[in-house]
Parts: structure tokens; sequence; C-alpha cells
């Protein structure tokens, strides 16, 4: 079971990134975790690896504490940033991941590049890639780790329509093969057709959490988008935005 | 076995990326056999020279003089530090990716120490196997020739490797510690400001240094204890030929563990990755309905708040302190004011290289080339002049003399239209840092033979000087908008 325990972040200038985030992801669960520009997702996603220091609160997989290396071998993240080392090869890249994570066979490696179908540009250098290209090297290399949960932040950015479809699939199958998902995205749409679960974030602090289906019962509507309008925006901010537009 | 397995893969990886690198900018044959002549023929003065210069002390040291050996043991050990310092922050400027490096690896499983070995032990290697490749060169050929014994040889290479490596793993020791401090406190831009003050440090440590080089020579025989000489009474252990020398060995030995020590603990604070802090210098300028202008102001806040360029100020600083305290320049020395000036703009080199990806956005906003280009000359002369009154202020102070400080003024506009103009035939990036070095290099070089045929212009007629120089402006000033058109047209 992946556990994201009362994570709290408060920034120098009494900010507070995220407050008092808590929840628990089954084993082959997904979660899509969504919220506004600047609610607090990706400060939660870089407190649990340690990339920034949280101020509170823990993560755990199983036993294993966010920090220790066990719990970075069994859950892989994938960054909305593009954070590769521009001056390998493709190849060279997904090769250097893989004798970072040892066990990774081969054929397992070879059919992901056929699967993004980048196998034509693979020993060209990372920096001459599109966005999208360099999406699909983080996907394989992320997928060829056997880890037991991933976070994927913002993954179908840049992604041309047959990728993100693949991308679904292969989340799909991670899950039925006992891994667990935790997803950062505005696509709502896509949220609703992949998620277990639904946790909307806003201001930093966990506002819903729970099925789309229950969500929706929740707020009277049938609608995702509009489950999300109402739970992060509120009230009043939703009346200014049909009076701005409508003064366009 | 397990943490020299990551280790392992972390070093190749550091090799690869410096080999692409430096394939990256071989990449032609021409520029192949230049840099291979260059080469040959760097080594090759090294090797004449030193053959020269040791020669001479060797010869003293056959005829019977002991102590010849030692002195030369001294200057072979501040040159090898010298040199394992100037490597260091060569490698450390030309290895920009460290950190994304660092930002990809924290999540992945490899602990903290794996990672500083990894990344580590290519630049120490390195750096020191460069800076002993250089003495080695420079020195042992003449022993070799001059039938040393060997002993004396092997003692001098161990003093020579041991020197440097003490010397590289104190740097490190040092710039993690004030790294670690720095990413604690949040300063903006610490990674450059750090590098900054570690060579601001080493050049007044060298400077002080050479003020008692002289009586250690002369009293040779009585070792006094400095860093950049600290393995020389080593040598006594090698060879009874060699003079004794007056030393507490427990001293010397006990700083080398301790800087051994002091490396492995900084190695193992790791810096955590805050949000980034930048300036947001000249944020209450306005923006004007004029294009022109507008461009301007766009020019002064983007100058004033790039990384490279705050630490470029703070570099000129410290270079104007130094060239003050070795030539002991004051105001009314008009070569200080030219020089300050001169300095002051440097930074145009970048104006053009920084945003010449984002010239069709101007386009699309229907920026004309000569509107860009005026904007952009104005917003360079503007900063430029600033940071010269801001230098002038700060270093200044004596009694202003207005005619040095008008001729400092005059420097540093033409120096801006010049530099930019430079910037527009090789546009400068952080993430080209070779092409960096040899502009740089090329600029100084290019600078002794100009201001040479200037001081003899200068002595003949000073008239004639100025004619030229205007005419030189009035050229490099149409160029600019000659070449900035055919860039202009070609992105469409």
């Amino acid at each position: 079971m992946f556990k994201i325990d009362n994570i709290s972040k408060q920034y120098s200038n009494g900010f507070w990134g995220i407050k008092n985030f808590t929840l628990e992801l089954s084993e082959g669960e997904i979660i899509c975790l969504s919220g506004p520009n600047g609610s607090g997702k990706t400060t939660l996603i870089n407190s649990i690896f340690g990339i920034i220091n949280p101020t509170s609160g823990k993560a755990y997989l199983d036993e294993f504490e966010n920090g220790t290396i066990q719990f970075k071998r069994n859950v892989f993240y994938v960054p909305d940033e593009l954070l590769l080392i521009e001056a390998l090869t493709g190849k060279e890249y997904i090769d250097f991941v893989s004798k970072i994570y040892i066990d990774i066979k081969e054929d397992f490696k070879n059919n992901l590049v056929n699967l993004f179908h980048i196998d034509t540009y693979l020993n060209e250098p990372i920096k001459t890639y599109s966005h999208g290209m360099k999406k699909k090297i983080q996907l394989i290399t992320a997928f060829m780790v056997k880890s037991k949960a991933m976070i994927l932040d913002e993954p179908y950015r840049g992604l041309d329509v047959e990728a993100i479809i693949i991308l679904k699939k292969l989340i799909r199958k991670y899950v039925s093969n006992g891994g667990s998902a935790i997803i950062s995205s505005h696509d709502l749409v896509s949220a609703e057709q992949l998620c277990d679960r639904m946790a909307i974030i806003s201001c930093g602090s966990l506002l819903e959490l729970g099925t789309i289906e229950d969500l929706k019962y929740r707020y009277q509507t049938d609608d995702i988008d509009e489950v999300f309008l109402k739970c992060s925006i509120k009230q009043d901010r939703g009346e200014d935005i049909e009076k701005l537009i409508n003064s366009l | 076995m397990k943490i020299l397995r990551s280790s392992l893969i972390l070093f190749n990886l550091i090799l690869k990326i410096w080999k692409k690198s430096l394939a990256g900018f071989l990449d032609t044959t021409q520029k192949k056999v230049q840099i291979g002549i260059l080469f040959i023929l760097f080594f090759g003065i090294c090797f004449f020279t030193g053959y020269l210069i040791s020669g001479e002390i060797l010869t003293l040291f056959l005829n019977g003089d002991s102590r010849a050996l030692y002195l030369l043991l001294l200057s072979e050990l501040i040159t090898i530090s010298f040199i394992t310092v100037m490597f260091f922050i060569l490698l450390r400027c030309l290895t920009p990716e460290q950190n994304t490096i660092t930002r990809i690896l924290i999540c992945f499983p490899i602990k903290e120490i794996e990672k500083k070995i990894g990344y580590y032990l290519p630049v120490i290697i390195n750096i020191i196997f460069s800076s002993f490749l250089f003495v080695f060169i420079i020195y042992i050929p003449a022993m070799l020739v001059n039938k040393i014994d060997l002993m004396i040889i092997f003692g001098f290479i161990f003093c020579l490797l041991l020197q440097s490596i003490i010397i590289t793993l104190f740097l490190f020791s040092i710039f993690n510690l004030l790294m670690f401090i720095a990413s604690k406190i949040r300063i903006p831009y610490y990674k450059n400001i750090i590098t900054t003050i570690i060579v601001f440090g080493i050049v007044w440590y060298h400077i002080q240094f050479f003020e008692v080089y002289e009586n250690m020579l002369q009293s040779y025989s009585v070792y006094k204890f400095e860093l950049i000489t600290i393995t020389a009474p080593f040598i006594t252990l090698f060879s009874s030929q060699l003079p004794k020398i007056e030393c507490n060995y427990l001293i010397n030995v006990g700083f080398i563990v301790s800087i051994i020590l002091i490396f492995f603990i900084v190695s193992s604070l790791s810096e955590k990755i805050e949000e980034e802090r930048l300036f947001k210098i000249f944020k209450f300028i306005k923006f004007h309905k004029n294009k022109i202008v507008n461009i301007a102001i766009k020019e002064i806040k983007i100058l004033a708040r790039n990384e490279e360029i705050v630490m470029f100020n703070i570099l000129a600083c410290i270079i104007v302190i130094l060239v003050r305290k070795v030539l002991k320049l004051n105001i009314s020395n008009s070569g200080i004011c030219m020089f300050t000036g001169a300095l002051s703009s440097f930074i145009s080199i970048y104006s053009y290289g920084m945003e010449e990806n984002l010239l069709p956005l101007y386009k699309n906003l229907g920026i004309s080339y000569k509107q860009y280009t005026y904007g952009k000359l104005m917003g360079n002369i503007i900063v430029s002049l600033t940071i010269y009154i801001i230098l002038s202020t700060i270093l200044f102070t004596y009694p202003v003399n207005v005619f040095n400080i008008l001729l400092g003024l005059i420097t540093s506009c033409t120096g801006s239209i010049i530099l930019y103009f430079i910037g527009l035939l090789f546009p400068l990036t952080s993430e080209k840092p070779f092409m960096q070095g040899l502009i740089s290099i090329g600029i100084i070089f290019g600078m002794i033979p100009i201001l040479f045929i200037m001081s003899k212009l200068f002595q003949i007629n000073k008239y004639i000087l100025y004619v030229i120089i205007f005419f030189l402006m009035v050229t490099i000033y149409f160029m600019i908008f000659k070449i900035t058109k055919l860039k202009w047209n070609k992105e469409s």
C-alpha cells in the first residue's frame, strides 16, 4: 500500500504550498490528483521524493519510508518537466536508467521503444527531440522499471493522440499487474476514463476525495468539469469568471 | 561492491557527457586540425620553457648546491596548485548539465555517497591527471636528461601528485560546504556567486602568498606552513642528498588527513532544491508606447536580471579591486577609468545571443529590425553606463577627476557597441561554454596588439587615433544594422 501521511510544506515567506495532506492508495488503484495551477500538486510530489524538504509528514510504500533506497526503487516518478540528460541519445539515456535499476530485460525495453514508435530517433541526441519525443523517453523509462507505484505529473502534455491512447493502456496494464498510480493532471475527461478515485486539491488543501460517481452525486451534477469548478473554485470566483467572459 | 556499481554507472555517464561536449565542439576537421596544432604548440612551448628553467636549477644542484632542488620543488608545488585551481574552475564551468543530473538522480535509488563518488571521481581524476601531466611535461624531462637520482624524481612525482589531490579535495570541500550553506539560506544565483567567491579567495591568497614567497626561498631550511606547499617537506624522505628541513611533520600530516576527512563529511551533505529565487531588479520601470524605448526597457530588465551577468558584475568588482591593489592605481590614473569602463561594457557581448531564438517573436509583434537594434543598443549602453557608475562609486575612494571619469564613460559606451557587435557575429549562450571560453580568450589576446597599436598611434599623433576610432565606430555601427537585417530576414 502507498500512503501519504500528513505532508505539509510551508515556504520561507509563510505560504503553505501543501497542508496536512493524507492519502492512501491500494494495490491496483489509480488516483487522479487534480487542482488549479499553483494548488500544490507538484509541491506535494516534490515533498514525497525529497526534492524539497517537507515541513512535516512522510510517505510510505508498505513499510518503506520516503527517502529510503527501497522506497525510491519501488516508486517511480515522471515529472512534468522534461528532465533528461540532453547530451545523451535516447538509447543511451534508457540504458543509463536501466543500469541503475538493474534487472530490466532487454526485450521489455525494446517492446516499449517500439510501442511508442521512436526506434528511428533513438540514436539521435535528446537535445534534437521534440517535446512529445522527450516525454516518450520519460515514459519508456518509467514503465520499463518494475516499480510498485508510479507518480505521473501531467503525463499527457505534449503527446500525440496515439501516444496518449498507448499511455492509458499501459497504465491500465500496470495496475492490472498490481501497481498503483497517482496521476496529476488537468485532463478531467481522461481522469474520468482511467481513474478509480479523484482527489481535488486547492490552495494546498485536499478538498475532495472519492470515486467519480460519488463526487458527481455529492455535487448534484453529471459533469466532472462542474464538479471541479464547484469544488476547487469558490462561488464568488465562479461569478467573476462569468462576468469577465461576458464583458469581453 | 554495490556502491562501486552505481558510482561506476555515474562515472561512465559523466565521461560520456564530456566526450559528447568535446565532440560537439570539435565538429569539423578544420577545428580538429586547429586544436591539434595548438595542443602540440602549447605542450612544445611548455616542454622547451620548462627544460630551460629547470635545466639551469638542476645544473646548480649537480654542481653541489643541494638547496637548488628544494627551491625547484617549491616552485613546482606552487605551479601545480595554481594549475589544479584553474582546472577545478574550468571543469565546474564546463559541466553545464550538473544541475539536471543532480535533479534526475534525486528520485533514483542511489545513495548520496554513491552519487558523490560517481560524480566527483571523474572530475577529481581529470583535474589531478591534467595538472600533473602539465607539470610533468614542464619539469620531469629536464630531470631525466640531467640524470637526477631516480628516487628524487619519484619523490617529486609523489609530492606533486599529493599536492594536486589535496588542493582538489580542499576546493571541493569548500565549494560543497558553501553550496550547502547557501542552499539553506537561499541566496539567488548562489552557484555562480560561490564560484566567484572561491576564485576571488584563491587569487587573493596567491597575491598575499607572493609577498611571503621570497622570504620562504631565503630561509628555505625552515619550512613555513602554507597550503600550496604542504607536501614540500616530504621530499626529504626520498633522498639523503637533499638538505634537512626544519618541519613539524605531524602538522602537515594532520592537516592532510583532516582535509581528506572533511571532504568525505562535506560530501555526505546534500543540498535540497528549493524554489528558485530570482532578482526582480528594475521592477518599477514601466513599459512605454514607443517600440524602441520599449525594447530598451526590456533589454535593461533582462540584462540586469541575467544570472551570468549578475555574476560577471561581481567578478568585475573583484577584478577592479585586484587591479588597483596589484598595480597600485588610483582615480588620477586614466588607465583604471578606461579599464573599468571597458569592463562594464562586457555584458553587451551576451545581449544578442541571449535571445537570438526570440527573433521570430519580435517579428510577429510587428517590430522592425531597426527598432530592435536601436532598442537593444540603447538598453546596452544604459546598462553599461550604470554598471560603470556603480563600479566607480563603490571602488573609487579618491577625489574624483572629471576628465578621467568622462574617459571611462566614453570607453563604456564605445565598448558596449563593439562588444554587442562581437556578440552579434558570435552569438553566446550559456549552453555553449566552449564558445564562451574561446571568445573570451580571443578578446583578451586580440586586445593586446590593438592596445599596442593604439598606444603607438597615441604617441605619434593622438588626433589620428581619434579619427581612426571614430571611423571604426561608424563602420561597426552600420555593420550592426546590416548583419541584424540579414539575420532578421533569415528568420522567416
